[in-house]
């Protein structure tokens, strides 16, 4: 099992630095090798302006990573500061967090992500900011619901009348039972804030035509499936699912790995 | 300095049937009381009563005539019936007894701590073992009371009598008074000096 989730994290790195040397043939043009099937030297075919769709496909997952890192590493941030503030905040406080929570959650996911990233103007900025201020919902209430029950715990109580404050009690006491569970959700919010990034930029509301994201290859695609290419649409989408499918292996590698110790 | 009970009634809330009812008794910190009751009587909210863990419902707790601080340190300190569940499993047992404040090395040596036990977690700990991390623990500071909660009733006859022989020793030289609450008369007349039934209310 420690095995399997250092082999992920390191492929995932991997898929990054590619992508990230990829940069300039992910956007060549060569009009003479255009609208090329799948063979040894185009691995994943070109698309209709002779783009090695190999390296655009990379370039694409390595750009929906880089946004799902920082996007997920924003969202648990702001989750783990409701989170706490709503467990040592007093109650007033948690009222109106939790209320904040149950609005969050019950309007539509892609209409919110759609409206941020328009006031931000769109592009990466806008896709980030959108995807991580809409995120932390269901992460901060997991949060809370665990601090909530450390907090009644015997050893917690007993360390309150020794007289040591909240401040004390959060590092010491509960970080240490929180910190697995936070790793875990945090992976975990990777797939979903991929998943989302894709279909911003697939609906047109994410990131721009010029770079190569996995839903503008999508997107792009859709004008020529009917005429047979399938291709263009099958290897990013399918790649895709991939890495989403990886991050969730990997977040419940982690859940088992931390409860087993 | 006294620690009194006055007329306490308590319930969790208001549907539920109430737990204790119209309680009152007092203890000066020289005395050593043993409270008897037969299991599920609320001994150990009592306990959690005096020590402010929980607030009455009605009625008033209150030490030399305040009521107890709400904040901050305690001076009435409540040893758990569970040791296990009063120690934290990711911290090994010398942070956990540093909590209470600095120890001597005589009471370690006098409560039979090893000093190998120190590096470990409480999962590879007996409860007797960790039992005596929590009374070293409850006394490390300067605290006026002290409530034994059932503090013995899982360990053997060897280490009951340790404890029980340093725990008196202890109180008597600090001027601690000592609260014994258990369901066994044979073991609070050999610890206490004065014996009250709860069942029979004779206070």
């Amino acid at each position: 099992m420690k095995k399997r989730i250092v082999y992920t994290v390191l492929f995932l790195i991997l898929i990054m630095i590619i992508g990230y040397f990829c940069k300039d043939s992910a956007i060549a043009t060569d009009f003479y090798h255009k609208n090329m099937e799948p063979s040894f030297a185009y691995p994943f075919g070109t698309d209709w302006m002779g783009r090695n769709l190999f390296f655009r496909t990379l370039r694409g997952l390595s750009i929906s990573l880089f946004i799902g890192v920082i996007a997920s590493t924003f969202s648990a941030l702001i989750a783990l500061f409701f989170g706490v503030l709503s467990v040592f905040g007093g109650k007033k406080i948690d009222t109106v967090i939790t209320w904040w929570i149950d609005l969050m959650m019950g309007l539509p996911h892609l209409l919110l992500l759609i409206v941020l990233s328009m006031v931000v103007g769109r592009e990466l900025k806008g896709v980030i900011f959108s995807i991580a201020l809409t995120h932390w919902t269901s992460f901060a209430r997991l949060i809370r619901s665990e601090l909530l029950q450390l907090k009644e715990k015997h050893y917690i109580q007993i360390a309150k009348k020794l007289g040591k404050g909240n401040r004390y009690i959060f590092q010491k006491h509960m970080l240490p039972h929180l910190l697995p569970q936070f790793i875990v959700g945090w992976i975990l919010l990777f797939p979903h804030a991929i998943l989302h990034e894709s279909s911003m930029t697939f609906l047109g509301f994410g990131l721009n035509s010029n770079q190569p994201a996995i839903g503008i290859l999508l997107s792009e695609s859709m004008q020529y499936l009917v005429t047979g290419r399938w291709w263009l649409a099958v290897f990013p989408g399918f790649l895709l699912v991939l890495i989403v499918l990886l991050l969730y292996c990997l977040g419940k590698d982690l859940q088992k790995y931390t409860s087993q110790k | 300095m006294l620690l009194e009970m006055k007329n306490v009634s308590f319930r969790y809330d208001k549907k539920t049937p109430w737990i204790l009812e119209n309680i009152s008794f007092s203890i000066s910190n020289t005395e050593r009381i043993g409270l008897i009751a037969p299991s599920g009587f609320g001994k150990t909210t009592l306990c959690k009563l005096l020590a402010g863990y929980e607030t009455p419902t009605k009625g008033e707790i209150l030490l030399d005539t305040k009521p107890l601080p709400k904040k901050g340190y305690c001076p009435v300190q409540m040893i758990w019936q569970h040791p296990e569940m009063a120690v934290n499993t990711k911290l090994p047992m010398k942070k956990i007894l540093e909590e209470g404040g600095s120890i001597s090395e005589e009471m370690i040596a006098k409560l039979g701590i090893q000093r190998q036990w120190f590096s470990r977690f409480a999962q590879t700990l007996s409860g007797g073992e960790l039992q005596r991390f929590c009374i070293a623990r409850a006394l490390a500071g300067n605290p006026s009371f002290l409530l034994a909660d059932e503090i013995s009733t899982m360990l053997d006859l060897l280490t009951q009598s340790q404890i029980w022989h340093f725990l008196l020793e202890e109180v008597e030289k600090r001027n601690i008074g000592l609260l014994v609450v258990s369901h066994d008369m044979e073991l609070l007349q050999k610890v206490t000096t004065k014996q009250i039934d709860l069942q029979k209310n004779a206070f």
